[in-house]
């Protein structure tokens, strides 16, 4: 394990980070003038750029026709109806104890020590777990993977109201799934079709009592199941989503589940709640086991692309741990059976690295992390920290390898346009020339940033420039020391030494 | 019947609540607590009415329970969506089946209060007069509004109510469990004597639906969870070097899918035509011969597909038909179905054609009489081997007794026509005796959870066999397989255009009964598709090598682009 003074120096201010190639990030003034050089190579890309001014007036307010109608005073019976369909019992007390003279006087007295009764309630059990208290729009801001979410109104439903995350049905093209408030809504887009407002007749609600805000979905990778979860119900629910049923997975400490991670071979899915424990379940007899962590919740994860190691955060400590899984769990015998510990694999911590124009500060905490499908590219975006270039999020970059021993090795820094944040980063499913990570920047700018290198699941692509068997140029030689490795360096085959331009040359390997 | 049974069980078990409870309701005569009686020094026995209304309590629950339990085809039974413990299982539906006893006895104790208030008086007066018994002149009748306010005697009933309810909800839940928890069938025989335990065995022969099922839910789990299992199914036969396990499964699998693309075509032509449909028939015995004939129709064009010869299409019949039988009457009619039309079939050699074209039309319209003339025509056209004409086929035998259709039959005939013609111009009775399209269509996908699994089962191991089937041998089936899904799509696809089928039904959340069977044609859709895609996505440019028509190729392109 190292610590981040590893890292390349950050690009200079104002350049954007374009692609990589030969093992390094290539820099350059804005998205729109790739080098020269580069041209013949360049794939066909959808720019995409959304303006901010839907953004930032999400068409209307919720209640922005209130103000147009004058205000009418409603009997407390029809305000007491009103208050039970929002809130329920505790909004029909509080109506009853703020009314003024419409009900007896032992009624309100006897409501408002109803309600005094129900707070303290609440408030017992919110000590219990804390982030009950929080608001539904705070508990999606708190456990949402996106820094600064944003509603873009382009598909409408009148349940659709503080989406918290969407996903994509894998082998289809035209499911989408959407965590909404008080429901998960299964829009239905048909690819060919040209209207750019579907119907809201297209959408399908699925909602389970006691089993809101929503905010976490996960779709098995081969298609057939969605996961929920909510940090206030204990239970994640499995849904089939053609039939609508539900089963929900049962666990009754912990609170809530805040974060649902399917692995990429679908045998596994990680859960996160909002305590210091986080549970993984095993995906084919639905057993589980839990790991505590010793300092606060899980923030984030990722599962290499086999699903046997699991790379996880913890909030408040700027470490990546990893946790590894057996091969096969025994053929449907149903245990996890992870290893006992987990071991740290980097040092996110703030340090200082010299850069050409004085010093910068880099490190912190991990925000989200994002695993390429072909395990060699691993992405952090970083929490905003003050010391740390303004406080703006920070994407580090590293190379990885899975097997046969597990490898960390600085990349690079990712970096936008000046001012831009980045909010949101994922990778392309499958992109055959290496990975492709995707920014979506706090300007509107969704990025697409192509990590050339020849990826072992596709070792057809060969670069038309033809240098590949240059070892690469500069980049300092700092950078080729493993952040961590599993093995001894000296025992190990790919040694730092030996090893210097491999991610060049892993054909031989196959 | 059922229902008898149950409203017998109910009341034996409101008998045994009234004895435990002992206090007052424990007989049902007792001696009369009138003045008068305590003058005459007479004992004379009493109505215990309360006892009464606890009996009729019970058997009313019993018969409710019955009446719902086929109101909400609780007999349909839903397989998991995930593979859970029985244990975990059992404990997930406790709660939820305790809270929907007591509601349920609730309503019923309020229904049955109803009841008793307005009719409540015929079954005393039986009682009374049949066991010479005297109406208590002090206690307040029970069938009056006062008399019925007794709050302990409607908590005792709603008690005894939830007893019952629960007792029942486990029994029927502890099956569920049990009848759906997936079994492990072996792929290939581990010594010689049980090869007819193994997969293709029991995918391939003519057993109960029950297995059927777990053998296609086994055949889906092994796709997905075991590799080991995968490679026993791609690997060939020790001498000889034949893929036997992948030809029968994959075979199998087709032949499901085939069906139901027939199936499906054929409900289609009639809604063109007849702009209602009744449904394919259910477990109906006496419409059993000509759907067999019909299967062996469908079969025989896909005999050439296959490369077979008649033989493994007969042992499909036999098969198809057991899929018409409910599981708990199995298979020795379907067998002898089976061997006798088989036989007939072997004989004949030209057979085919009047086959063919004889049950369709009774398919099509599904008019008693002439499903009849039909089978004598039949009948007619083969009268080189009536002694090879199988007994089984008795209901249409019996009608054929008497030869060509006398004067006396024609006449009946056509006043029947005219009785039809005259009731369906009325609307009410329309309404009444039709079938509710919806229901239709949901006949029509009723097993669509076998197809599913084939379909699943299929894609995964196709998707499979790209890095795990060493031998290739999975690539000789492809093209068929490819081609048999992308007609089912096509025929899919068409079917969601007729009215009422793309609509869904409301959906009750939370509560015990199970509605999936209402919406597994949207489960086939969606499995279908993704089943293509499973099998695009993995051979990616390859399948533009695989033989296929023109047509096809180009929807395969199109699922290759993801614009589908």
């Amino acid at each position: 394990m190292c610590s981040l003074s590893l890292f390349p120096p950050l690009p200079p201010w104002g350049q954007v980070t374009l692609y990589e190639y030969n093992n390094e990030l290539v820099t350059g003034d804005s998205y729109e003038s790739p080098p020269p050089d580069f041209r013949g190579q360049w794939i066909n890309l959808p720019v995409l750029h959304l303006t901010k001014d839907p953004l930032k007036t999400p068409g209307r307010l919720d209640h922005g026709t209130k103000t147009a109608f004058v205000h009418h005073r409603e009997s407390i019976w029809k305000r007491c109806i009103n208050a039970w369909c929002d809130v329920g019992v505790s909004g029909v007390l509080n109506e009853v104890a703020n009314s003024e003279e419409e009900v007896f006087k032992w009624v309100k007295t006897a409501s408002s020590w109803a309600l005094a009764l129900c707070r303290w309630g609440s408030f017992l059990h919110g000590s219990l777990f804390p982030h009950l208290s929080l608001r539904s729009e705070d508990l999606i801001a708190e456990f949402a993977q996106v820094t600064n979410c944003t509603i873009v109104p382009s598909l409408k439903h009148r349940l659709q109201r503080n989406v918290a995350a969407l996903a994509w049905k894998p082998l289809s093209a035209s499911v989408l799934a959407v965590a909404c408030q008080s429901c998960i809504l299964i829009w239905t887009l048909d690819p060919n079709s040209l209207s750019t407002r579907p119907s809201s007749g297209c959408a399908q609600v699925l909602s389970h009592p006691g089993h809101s805000p929503v905010t976490s979905l996960a779709w098995s990778p081969n298609g057939g199941r969605l996961l929920s979860a909510s940090p206030v119900d204990a239970a994640v629910l499995v849904w089939d989503i053609s039939t609508e049923t539900c089963v929900p997975l049962p666990w009754f400490r912990g609170g809530g589940v805040t974060y649902l991670l399917w692995s990429p071979d679908g045998s596994k899915v990680l859960a996160t709640t909002p305590s210091a424990i986080f549970r993984v379940w095993e995906a084919q007899m639905w057993t589980c086991e839990r790991w505590p962590t010793l300092s606060g919740r899980c923030q984030t994860g990722c599962w290499s692309p086999d699903g046997n190691r699991l790379l996880f955060t913890v909030v408040g400590e700027p470490l990546i741990y990893s946790l590894t899984f057996p091969e096969h769990s025994r053929e449907g015998k149903g245990q996890v059976g992870g290893a006992k510990t987990a071991t740290i694999v980097a040092d996110l911590s703030e340090t200082t690295i010299q850069t050409p124009s004085g010093e910068e500060r880099l490190g912190g905490e991990a925000h989200s992390m994002v695993w390429d499908p072909s395990g060699e590219r691993l992405a952090v975006l970083m929490k905003g920290n003050p010391h740390v270039q303004h406080g703006k999020p920070v994407i580090l970059l590293f190379r990885t390898r899975n097997s046969p021993v597990f490898e960390l090795l600085p990349c690079g820094v990712v970096q936008g346009e000046p001012g831009a944040w980045a909010q949101l980063i994922a990778f392309h499913p499958s992109f055959n020339k290496g990975a492709l990570l995707s920014v979506c920047w706090s300007t509107g700018r969704i990025a697409h940033i192509p990590l050339y290198f020849v990826n072992a699941q596709f070792p057809r692509f060969s670069p038309m420039l033809g240098r590949t068997q240059e070892p690469p140029a500069g980049g300092g030689g700092s950078t080729h020391m493993p952040l961590f490795t599993e093995s001894a360096p000296i025992s190990s085959p790919w040694d730092p030494s030996s090893g210097t331009s491999w991610s060049n040359s892993p054909t031989g390997r196959l | 019947m059922h229902s008898l049974v149950h409203s017998a069980m109910g009341m034996l078990m409101a008998w045994c609540a009234a004895v435990m409870t002992k206090d007052q309701y424990h007989v049902l005569a007792v001696p009369c607590t009138d003045s008068d009686s305590l003058d005459s020094k007479v004992a004379r026995a009493c109505l215990n009415e309360y006892h009464l209304f606890l009996l009729l309590a019970g058997a009313f629950m019993g018969y409710s329970y019955s009446l719902l339990y086929f109101v909400n085809n609780m007999n349909y039974l839903p397989f998991p969506i995930i593979q859970q413990y029985k244990f975990l299982r059992f404990r997930r539906a406790l709660p939820l089946l305790l809270r929907h006893s007591a509601v349920e006895s609730l309503y019923l104790v309020r229904n049955f209060c109803g009841l008793y208030y307005f009719l409540g008086y015929i079954p005393k007066a039986w009682i009374s007069t049949a066991m010479d018994l005297h109406r208590d002149e002090k206690q307040p009748p029970l069938d009056s509004l006062s008399g019925l306010l007794d709050l302990s005697l409607l908590y005792h009933v709603w008690l005894c109510g939830v007893f019952l309810l629960v007792t029942w909800y486990i029994t029927w839940v502890l099956f569920k469990i049990y009848a759906t928890e997936a079994h492990v069938f072996p792929v290939q025989p581990m010594f010689t004597g049980d090869s007819e335990e193994c997969l293709p065995k029991v995918l391939n022969g003519s057993s109960p639906l029950i297995i059927k099922y777990l053998a296609l839910q086994d055949l889906m789990l092994l796709s997905q969870y075991s590799p080991s299992r995968r490679q026993e199914v791609f690997s060939l036969s020790q001498p000889g070097g034949h893929p036997h396990n992948w030809v029968a499964i994959s075979r199998e699998c087709l032949a499901l899918l085939n069906d139901l693309t027939q199936k499906l075509v054929i409900y289609q032509e009639a809604a063109a035509t007849n702009g209602r449909v009744k449904p394919p028939p259910s477990s109906v015995e006496s419409k059993k011969p000509p759907v067999m004939e019909e299967e062996i129709a469908f079969q025989t064009p896909k005999a050439n597909l296959m490369s077979k010869a008649l033989m493994p299409s007969l042992v499909k019949a036999s098969l198809f038909s057991s899929k018409f039988t409910s599981p708990d009457s199995p298979a020795p009619i379907v067998s002898l179905f089976g061997d006798g039309v088989g036989s007939r079939m072997a004989g004949v050699g030209d057979f085919k054609s009047p086959v063919y074209k004889g049950p369709l039309s009774p398919q099509l319209t599904r008019r008693g009489p002439r499903l009849w003339t039909s089978l004598t025509d039949l009948q007619s056209d083969g009268p080189q081997s009536p002694s090879s004409f199988p007994p089984p086929v008795s209901c249409g035998a019996k009608h054929e007794d008497r030869g060509p259709p006398s004067k006396l039959y024609s006449w009946l005939q056509s006043k029947q026509q005219q009785v039809k013609s005259f009731l369906s111009k009325r609307v009410l009775i329309v309404y009444f005796f039709s079938k509710h399209p919806e229901a239709s269509i949901q006949a029509v996908f009723s097993d669509a959870q076998m197809h599913i699994w084939a379909l699943e089962g299929l894609s995964h191991l196709v998707a499979a066999s790209f890095t795990e089937d060493r031998f290739g041998v999975v690539q000789t089936t492809l093209p068929t397989i490819l081609s048999t899904l992308l007609m089912l799509q096509e025929a899919v696809d068409k079917h969601f255009k007729l009215p009422h089928a793309s609509s869904r039904p409301p959906r009750l959340s939370g509560s015990l009964v199970d509605t999936s069977y209402k919406t597994l044609r949207f489960a086939l859709r969606a499995s279908l598709k993704t089943a293509i895609y499973r099998i695009t996505t993995t051979f990616g440019e390859h399948l533009n090598a695989v033989q296929a028509s023109a047509e096809h190729q180009k929807r395969l392109q199109q699922f290759l682009e993801f614009k589908e």
